[in-house]
């Protein structure tokens, strides 16, 4: 497998943010038809323009929905918060921005937009900004439109299969050499028979079994 | 705690983590700067997983794991536009086969 990496233009950026701002279009509609009956309409919509982010906001309106407390919503979000210290680290060699930049920055920082990212040449600030801008502009507009009653029977397989296909896709654009593709692989497999010994390990032990083997994988 | 307010406390510990991620936290450096290095493969393969599998044993659906399916078959590619639409078109193909 070559090392190769994207063109860090800005139309080949947009043209790349595309299909993962399609998918956060797809997803922010569910998201605003399940959470308008829980937080009303107002709140539904300050939640995405405010947070942008679909697993903590799920998990939120999930839990407020099955009677859950606030502690429980807090607890629940924490360890996905949690995720943006890999995330942030990943990127950080890669940013070019001073402090107050990269604070900046940060509101675009999502899993879909480091993938994007770490497939281009550095600086990565311009795709981070591009691309979570396209991203926070979907994720927006579908809340709004499914506050406003957009159906969501005919796009939820959609919506379900989302996260994950976009996960798999930016694995395989994260990958460039053979090493980062046998890696992957190997942390999938463990995570998965992690989680299905240990459900409650949730996306902290996942990301512990990532960190793991990209440790091991180095003296290999 | 009134929604509002536990709408602003999951923003705040959401952006919050995100700033303190970039700004706060130093640049990892030597072994830590290398296992970092090979880290974005691995994280994004078991967070597909997680997705996937789920953390509450309620595992996806079928029409899921058809979707994870065609779009692993296009990661030799390296597209995200392709695994994306693969993905999708094989969500909609199990839809109609379930």
């Amino acid at each position: 497998m070559e090392a190769l990496e994207e063109p860090t233009d800005d139309p080949a950026v947009l043209a790349a943010a595309v299909p993962v701002a399609a998918a956060i279009g797809v997803l922010g509609v569910v998201y605003g038809a399940v959470a308008e009956p829980v937080l009303g309409p107002g709140l539904t919509v300050a939640s995405s323009v405010a947070a942008f982010s679909g697993a903590a906001q799920f998990a939120m309106v999930a839990l407020l929905a099955s009677g859950g407390t606030a502690a429980a919503v807090l607890a629940s979000v924490i360890p996905l918060a949690l995720r943006h210290v890999p995330l942030g680290a990943i990127l950080r060699p890669r940013l070019r921005s001073g402090r107050a930049g990269r604070v900046l920055l940060s509101l675009f920082l999502t899993d879909e937009t480091v993938g994007l990212a770490l497939a281009r040449r550095p600086p990565a600030d311009r795709t981070v900004v591009l691309s979570g801008a396209a991203a926070y502009a979907a994720w927006v507009a579908g809340t709004v439109a499914g506050v406003a009653g957009a159906s969501v029977g005919a796009i939820a397989p959609l919506a379900e299969a989302a996260f994950p296909v976009l996960f798999i896709g930016l694995a395989a654009v994260t990958t460039r050499r053979r090493r980062d593709a046998v890696l992957a692989a190997t942390a999938g497999i463990a995570a998965a028979a992690l989680l299905i010994v240990a459900p409650g390990a949730g996306v902290l032990g996942a990301i512990a079994v990532a960190v793991t083997v990209a440790a091991v994988g180095g003296r290999t | 705690m009134s929604p509002a307010v536990l709408v602003v406390a999951v923003a705040a510990i959401t952006v919050g983590s995100r700033a303190v991620s970039v700004a706060v936290l130093p640049a990892p450096r030597g072994a830590l700067a290398a296992v970092v290095e090979r880290l974005p493969a691995p994280l994004f393969a078991v967070l597909a997983t997680v997705t996937l599998l789920g953390s509450d044993q309620a595992s996806s659906p079928a029409p899921v794991w058809l979707a994870a399916g065609a779009a692993l078959v296009t990661v030799r590619r390296r597209s995200l536009l392709l695994t994306v639409a693969a993905g999708l078109a094989g969500a909609v193909v199990g839809r109609a086969l379930t």
